[in-house]
């Protein structure tokens, strides 16, 4: 297994800030099955436990933190507004509850989605390097046979 | 299941603060000789597992290394200096010396108490 490809198991994040000098680290030692092994282990636990650091991360963070509280406002509105709608007399119960829970399932889904966005994402990146290499590969042996 | 150091903290009768090296779970072993190698000189990351190989026999492998290396520079003990082509040499801040005192002091009296019971027992 190339470095190149070990690296991308990886979070984005994690790989623009260490990538190219992990990459280096991994060429130059040359790599066993224990370090291959370890490299997957460690980068399971990048994606479990991320780190965040100042440079890399502020920008990100700020995006990421807007949305989050975007979506956090939407479902909090939604549940307030819900719970609301027990106390208030028909009509005004039902409209309420009716606004109240539109808005926290579209905050829920919402949620959901960048979820599942950023995750098929890194599946997508993952799978295109690894049929990249295999290509690479195959043809490399089918020029190397006469 | 709690790492060495943060078991010998405890011994030591001391709880561990969140910033602390025993906080870095099944890292905090590889951070602490990470440490203790930057204290000496600034080293990129291949030379840090040479120089730990060789100091204390510990085989690092590149993804602990860069495991423990992150937590130590999330935690402000260890930065980044400029990079020498792809490689980017780190050194120890003024509070990764300070965590890097503090867990030798503690190991420290952790063996000295250890080693005062062993012989108080006669083993």
């Amino acid at each position: 297994m190339t470095p190149s490809l070990l690296i991308r198991l990886y979070p984005h994040r994690w790989r623009e800030r260490y990538g190219p000098e992990f990459e280096a680290l991994l060429a130059e030692r040359g790599l066993g099955l224990r370090d291959v092994l370890d490299v997957a282990r460690a980068a399971l636990d990048a994606h479990l436990h991320p780190v965040c650091l100042p440079l890399v991360c502020t920008q990100q963070a700020r995006g990421r933190s807007s949305k989050r509280g975007l979506i956090g406002l939407c479902i909090a509105a939604g549940l307030l507004l819900t719970g609301l709608s027990v106390r208030l007399e028909w009509p005004l119960s039902a409209m309420t509850l009716a606004t109240g829970f539109t808005a926290a399932v579209v905050g829920a889904n919402l949620a959901a989605g960048i979820w599942l966005f950023r995750t098929l994402a890194e599946i997508q990146a993952g799978l295109a390097t690894m049929a990249g290499t295999w290509n690479a590969e195959k043809e490399g042996l089918c020029q190397s046979q006469p | 299941m709690r790492s060495t150091p943060d078991v010998i903290q405890r011994a030591a009768g001391r709880r561990p603060k969140p910033d602390d090296l025993g906080a870095l779970g099944r890292f905090s072993e590889p951070a602490l000789a990470i440490l203790e190698s930057l204290a000496r000189a600034p080293k990129h990351g291949y030379a840090l597992m040479e120089d730990i190989e060789a100091t204390h026999g510990i085989s690092l492998c590149p993804g602990t290394l860069y495991g423990a290396l992150s937590r130590l520079e999330e935690r402000g003990l260890v930065e980044a200096l400029s990079p020498v082509e792809r490689r980017k040499p780190y050194r120890l801040t003024r509070a990764g010396a300070g965590a890097l005192r503090e867990r030798l002091l503690i190991m420290r009296q952790f063996a000295e108490r250890s080693l005062r019971r062993l012989a108080e027992a006669g083993a």
